[in-house]
């Protein structure tokens, strides 16, 4: 009876635990959670964009401009943009509180995940881009 | 036998928690009950009616309760800066109108509650944008103290804050009203599943009108 007691028991904890894993078990990326946070709700989860929100998915723009990246994602943009042939004027607002680091990943996954060039970003690149805004 | 029962209730309580979807319901409930009690002392049940204001849409055309009435329509607040909820709020409502895109008893009313920045303009070059008919989903203009006050008797948030992202705390509700401007149902209006019971309960009051 005991032995039964102790399989059941053993049964419900790897039911419980396999819920839980599949919840927090995917290892973080940190420019993932950046742009979760902070781009998707406009630029959508895969990038597409929507109306007035420009895509970043095999966007020209975003191939075009890699050195003004970190300064837009900073202090926002308020000027009309073209994107893949389309006219943009919703202004972006800035996101002050994101650190260079927070950038540097946030640039590596937007990079990573919705362009085709390859681009990477070091931390220095970074740096020297934020210290050189025009925008600020 | 109890911990075999147990295993049992914690396989359900499982397989429910992913089960939960949208349903059709037969019938929507009135929300905003108020009881009153009348002259002779008898008590009656009165149901909130949202029926009086006056705002411009994006065309500057006035829009009051009569522009609505017999209608089903969807309420929410926003403004068109809003860097948090509003985009997903803004495309899950989209996904509604494009649902019943040319289905003249269904409207759809927006309020911003930046009235200082979305001026009439901003609000037509928004709706330019979504390319959606001024005539079905009405971008709301007003003083900025009637369209709070509208917000309250909705009875969902709207407030400026300086220290939120763009200035302002409202709620993301879906607010869905019948032809009398009764409230008949509240949904999160970033949670695709909770629209997805919207459309249905859409349907399902434009099938009670048919009756």
């Amino acid at each position: 009876m005991k032995s039964r007691l102790l399989v059941i028991a053993g049964i419900v904890v790897i039911i419980i635990s396999v819920l839980v894993l599949r919840t927090c078990s995917t290892p973080a990326n940190k420019g993932k959670l950046v742009y979760e946070q902070h781009c998707a709700n406009c630029h959508g989860d895969k990038g597409e964009g929507f109306a007035m929100y420009p895509p970043l998915s095999n966007a020209d723009y975003l191939e075009e401009h890699p050195d003004a990246f970190s300064c837009i994602v900073q202090y926002g943009l308020n000027k009309e943009i073209t994107v893949n042939g389309k006219v943009y004027d919703q202004a972006m607002p800035a996101n002050l509180d994101l650190s260079a680091t927070d950038i540097t990943n946030l640039a590596n996954y937007v990079y990573g995940t919705f362009s085709k060039s390859g681009k990477t970003f070091t931390q220095e690149e970074i740096n020297e881009q934020l210290e050189n805004c025009q925008l600020r | 036998m109890n911990s075999k029962l147990f295993t049992i209730a914690i396989m359900l309580l499982v397989s429910s928690a992913c089960m939960k979807g949208p349903e059709s319901r037969e019938e929507l409930p009135v929300l905003g009950a108020e009881e009153v009690v009348s002259e002779e002392g008898t008590i009656d049940t009165v149901y909130r009616s949202i029926n009086q204001f006056e705002l411009r849409n994006q065309d500057g055309e006035v829009i009051t309760a009569a522009t609505v009435k017999g209608k089903i329509y969807v309420v929410d607040f926003f403004f068109t800066s809003c860097p948090t909820i509003c985009p997903k709020m803004t495309k899950q409502m989209h996904r509604v109108y494009q649902e019943f895109e040319g289905n003249e008893n269904v409207l759809f009313l927006s309020h911003t509650i930046d009235t200082r920045h979305d001026s009439i303009p901003v609000l037509k070059a928004y709706s330019e944008k979504l390319e959606v008919s001024s005539n079905q989903w009405h971008f709301l203009h007003g003083e900025r103290d009637p369209v709070y006050d509208l917000a309250e008797q909705y009875m969902v948030s709207a407030m400026e804050d300086e220290t939120a992202p763009g200035g302002y705390i409202h709620s993301g509700a879906f607010i869905l009203m019948d032809g009398e401007h009764r409230i008949r149902g509240y949904y999160d209006g970033v949670l695709p599943e909770d629209v997805d019971q919207l459309m249905l309960d859409i349907e399902t009051l434009l099938a009670s009108y048919e009756k």
